[in-house]
């Protein structure tokens, strides 16, 4: 079974770097899971405070489009590589880590709003089921950001001549790819938590 | 017979991988329909249909995501396998948790 760049293949000829990222989304995708059930069981258990009536549907609203922005910026950046265009590559990938933290900023105000109108992780069964839940989300979002920004500084992809055509299975290429799967799951994980913690308690 | 043979492929594709989709087009898909989720949630429909309406918009997102910007249309089918997976169980799991605890329509 041939090495692809130096990385043994599984049994199934399938990069195991690229496997393994995704047998990890598979099981955040469990994790997730349960944390939107236990959202789902306490989400009437307000106590008197703020609940989920009062969330603010514009700033996560926003925060949804950053982040499909961002998976934008992420794929155009793959595609760049592809294609030897790695100044381009650079700045995509700096572009979708700078929207990674615009919406770590608009986590940490609505965060900070919510502490400030007494709503926490203690202050009831709903804070603390909200705050499980996006403050796990936050969470990937800055080791997402993290991994972005390191790509740039351990210079992946550096290897790759300007204009040269880049193979799927380039071991650079595959580097920057499994960043990219986990950066998309990221946002994947939004598109649930916004409409089922955000939008439909607001119908 | 590899499993990376099942993986969809165009003769174009072969030699640099797969073809690789409008990914601006799908960008201005996704946005598209996140504004109408928004708008949904504003109005005065049935609540039966906003509910409908705002979970298939929200499978529709995940679907365009899941497809084309990881890829899971162009490569290896153990992917999608691993990927939804995950998801049945996660379904699974909150919808047992919602049975336990009455949620369901019905009861």
């Amino acid at each position: 079974m041939a090495a692809h760049g130096g990385h043994p293949a599984t049994s199934l000829g399938l990069d195991m770097r690229k496997l393994g990222m995704w047998t990890f989304i598979g099981s955040e995708s469990i994790f997730f899971g349960t944390l939107i059930a236990n959202f789902f069981r306490w989400r009437g258990s307000s106590e008197g405070g703020l609940g989920p009536e009062d969330l603010d549907i514009n700033l996560t609203g926003a925060g949804a489009f950053v982040l499909l922005m961002s998976s934008l910026t992420m794929v155009l950046a793959l595609a760049a590589m592809r294609s030897g265009r790695m100044k381009q590559y650079r700045l995509w990938i700096a572009s979708t880590a700078a929207l990674g933290i615009v919406f770590i900023g608009m986590q940490a105000f609505e965060f900070t709003s919510f502490g400030l109108e007494g709503l926490g992780m203690s202050s009831s069964l709903f804070g603390g089921a909200f705050f499980a839940l996006t403050g796990f989300h936050g969470l990937h979002v800055v080791v997402g950001v993290i991994w972005l920004i390191s790509l740039l500084i351990f210079g992946v992809g550096r290897d790759i001549k300007p204009g040269e055509q880049v193979a799927g299975d380039h071991h650079s290429f595959i580097s920057a790819e499994i960043c990219g799967l986990f950066w998309h799951f990221v946002d994947l994980a939004w598109v649930f938590i916004f409409t089922l913690i955000y939008l439909l308690p607001s119908i | 017979m590899s499993v990376e043979s099942t993986a969809h492929s165009t003769p174009e594709s072969e030699g640099t991988g797969h073809a690789h989709p409008n990914y601006v087009g799908i960008a201005i898909f996704l946005f598209v329909v996140t504004v109408l989720e928004i708008v949904i949630t504003f109005q005065s429909f049935s609540l039966g249909f906003m509910t409908a309406s705002l979970i298939i918009l929200m499978f529709l997102k995940a679907a365009g995501v899941a497809l084309y910007y990881m890829h899971l249309r162009y490569d290896s089918r153990v992917f999608s396998y691993l990927m939804v997976g995950g998801a049945m169980v996660s379904t699974g799991v909150i919808l047992a948790v919602a049975a336990l605890n009455n949620f369901l329509p019905g009861q």
